[in-house]
């Protein structure tokens, strides 16, 4: 029987959301080939993740729970998840094309010779084999990767591209705890983790944006902005407007003369929406926008418009947001 | 090991589109009119760090070497321009097929061979993209691989990296050579060359060495290529509209499908209800808000 796996990847204490995509596609190619899903988790904590996995659509979920696990460890993981792949025999393994998952997937590939196709946006099945597409020469091009070694086939897939499927709160999963594989010599030493700080990233690297335009109204007011995004664990940045009225320093300028960002959720707070701006943020996964105007450009484009004035609305989200997350 | 104070920094020629595409041998490649040289971006990088260590007296030497056709004459000159000591060519031949596998494997045997400890490469090719040439290249030496860096330190015969994550995260790795370190693009600013450094640097040598590839493996994959189709994603949900914005949508990638957008009013409580509700829906929000 055909079983297609995802190596599931999180933080914090939830389920990362590119392995709930990465769930979906492997139940579509288990339901077209009458197969089974699993997932596989690495990690220190992990009782409260599987859940989730199950709702998404994993029949199995593979459990290696260690304290060397909470952060990626790449000679446990490559020995453990061999180990358990050689064992099982899936046809496929799904992991996210995320410099963890990639890292995982490619050092599994050369260490058992197994065939590996990175950056995937699609997989078609084909005369009883699995084919991989995945975009090279700047995205203008599909290739077609077909496996001519036997074993599992590898695939990283790019977040954000597949979208998710709607969770189903009835499933159940089978958990199986399985013992990690930890070598006796590993050429690599795991340091140390530095964490990232929203308020300093880059903003090309955050994952959630609130973003400041002239709908904010003075420069006071963008300590409401401030408030709200460390409540919600974001970066703030603004239109060209805001950084001309010198509320922003430039480098936080989103847009065609800006940065060009994807982050999973973008909140735009007293922004129109010209294209000026919306070329460098609408292919950011939900976009919130806030702004007094109906007819506001950006409502086209976002995924949750709200009508009403910024400078009401932020006080009551930061605080909303304060008691969900704990963030002060 | 001891390291003999020689870095070298792998390369690799990428493909650049011209006109309109086209392919040929069923798919299997673009067309010679679709295609040129370039210089593979992603190894700047790698050079930049190279530079850096050099400058910094932990390496004596520089060395580029790359796997390609002897066509590509002035190929290595940017590196030399930029400062690499000497530069060293594994000839193939231009219909030589290899894969990304291959290609590592090639340079793996070639440095193994010249006792090379340290080596530098991109991460992921401007065309490509696998990130498998750095990993195939340190299976091949037998070294350890470290990815994703973006800070390079050298001590002692050990390297240590920083490694860029996503959300502005870092993990320290450290390793003891030889090791290959695949550098993040975007982790430095490579330097500039000037026209005239590089005139002269395309009169100086490029080393030919050759490798016998007849005991390497074949191709682990075969691929097809074809004109790139945007998949729809599933948050895209088409109810209704006019026929120019459903194609809209396709030629875009799904954002403009967002058109099922909710305008919503009320008092402010209601509408923050309703963004946690959203962003707890489409798993963006997690307990801690990250």
């Amino acid at each position: 029987m055909h079983a297609f796996w995802v190596v599931a990847e999180h933080s914090n204490g939830a389920v990362d959301r590119v392995t709930f995509e990465l769930l979906g596609e492997a139940r579509r190619l288990a339901r077209e080939s009458g197969g089974k899903t699993a997932a596989v988790l690495f990690g220190d904590r992990l009782e409260a993740l599987v859940p989730p996995l199950a709702h998404y659509g994993a029949d199995t979920v593979y459990t290696f729970q260690d304290d060397r696990l909470a952060r990626y460890n790449p000679g446990v993981v490559v020995a453990s998840l061999g180990e358990l792949c050689a064992a099982q025999e899936p046809t496929l393994v799904l992991f996210p094309a995320t410099s963890t998952g990639n890292d995982a997937a490619v050092r599994l590939s050369m260490e058992r010779n197994w065939v590996y196709a990175a950056r995937c946006v699609n997989f078609l099945r084909k005369d009883g084999d699995i084919e991989m597409v995945r975009p090279v020469n700047g995205q203008k091009v599909h290739a077609t990767v077909r496996g001519q070694l036997a074993g599992p086939r590898l695939a990283t897939v790019i977040p954000d591209v597949i979208g998710l499927d709607k969770p189903d709160p009835k499933r159940t999963a089978t958990v199986v705890a399985c013992t990690p594989v930890i070598p006796e010599e590993t050429d690599v030493e795991v340091r140390r983790f530095i964490p990232g700080d929203p308020a300093t990233i880059d903003l090309r690297e955050a994952g959630i944006i609130v973003s400041a335009g002239r709908g904010v109204g003075s420069r006071d007011n963008m300590q409401l902005v401030y408030e709200f995004a460390a409540a919600i664990g974001g970066s703030v940045g603004g239109t060209r407007v805001a950084v001309d009225l010198g509320w922003l320093p430039r480098e936080r300028q989103i847009g065609q003369t800006g940065k060009t960002v994807t982050p999973r959720l973008y909140i735009a707070c007293g922004i129109s929406g010209a294209t000026q701006h919306t070329l460098g943020m609408k292919d950011s996964s939900t976009i919130i926008a806030i702004n007094t105007d109906p007819a506001a450009p950006i409502f086209k484009i976002a995924d949750l418009a709200l009508e009403t004035d910024v400078r009401e609305l932020l006080p009551t989200l930061t605080q909303r947001f304060r008691q969900e997350t704990g963030r002060k | 090991m001891a390291f003999g104070g020689e870095v070298f920094v792998a390369v690799k020629p990428a493909v650049a589109l011209v006109g309109a595409l086209a392919f040929e041998n069923e798919g299997q490649r673009l067309a010679p009119a679709c295609r040129q040289w370039a210089v593979n971006e992603a190894d700047l990088f790698a050079m930049e760090h190279a530079l850096r260590l050099r400058e910094s007296g932990r390496v004596e030497r520089i060395t580029c070497i790359t796997a390609a056709p002897r066509e590509l004459r002035d190929f290595l000159s940017l590196f030399l321009g930029m400062g690499a000591d000497r530069a060293m060519r594994i000839v193939v031949a231009e219909d030589a097929g290899l894969d990304q596998v291959a290609t590592g494997t090639l340079l793996g045997a070639a440095i193994r061979r010249m006792g090379g400890g340290l080596v530098l490469a991109g991460q992921r090719s401007d065309d490509g993209g696998s990130g498998i040439v750095p990993a195939a290249t340190a299976r091949a030496m037998g070294a350890a691989y470290l990815s994703n860096a973006s800070i390079v330190e050298l001590r002692n015969g050990h390297v240590e990296v920083e490694r860029k994550l996503e959300a502005g995260n870092r993990q320290v790795w450290g390793a003891s050579l030889p090791a290959v370190v695949a550098i993040e693009s975007g982790s430095i600013q490579p330097r500039y060359v000037s026209v005239a450094g590089l005139l002269l640097a395309q009169r100086r040598p490029v080393e030919e060495i050759s490798i016998d590839a007849d005991s390497f493996p074949g191709p682990a994959v075969t691929q097809r290529l074809a004109v790139a189709r945007v998949r729809p994603k599933k948050t895209v949900a088409l109810a209704g509209g006019a026929a120019a914005d459903r194609l809209k949508m396709m030629m875009s990638g799904g954002t403009s499908g967002k058109k099922e957008k909710r305008v919503l009013k009320g008092p402010p409580e209601q509408l923050a209800a309703d963004v946690i509700n959203l962003l707890r829906e489409r798993q963006v929000l997690t307990r801690d808000g990250r």
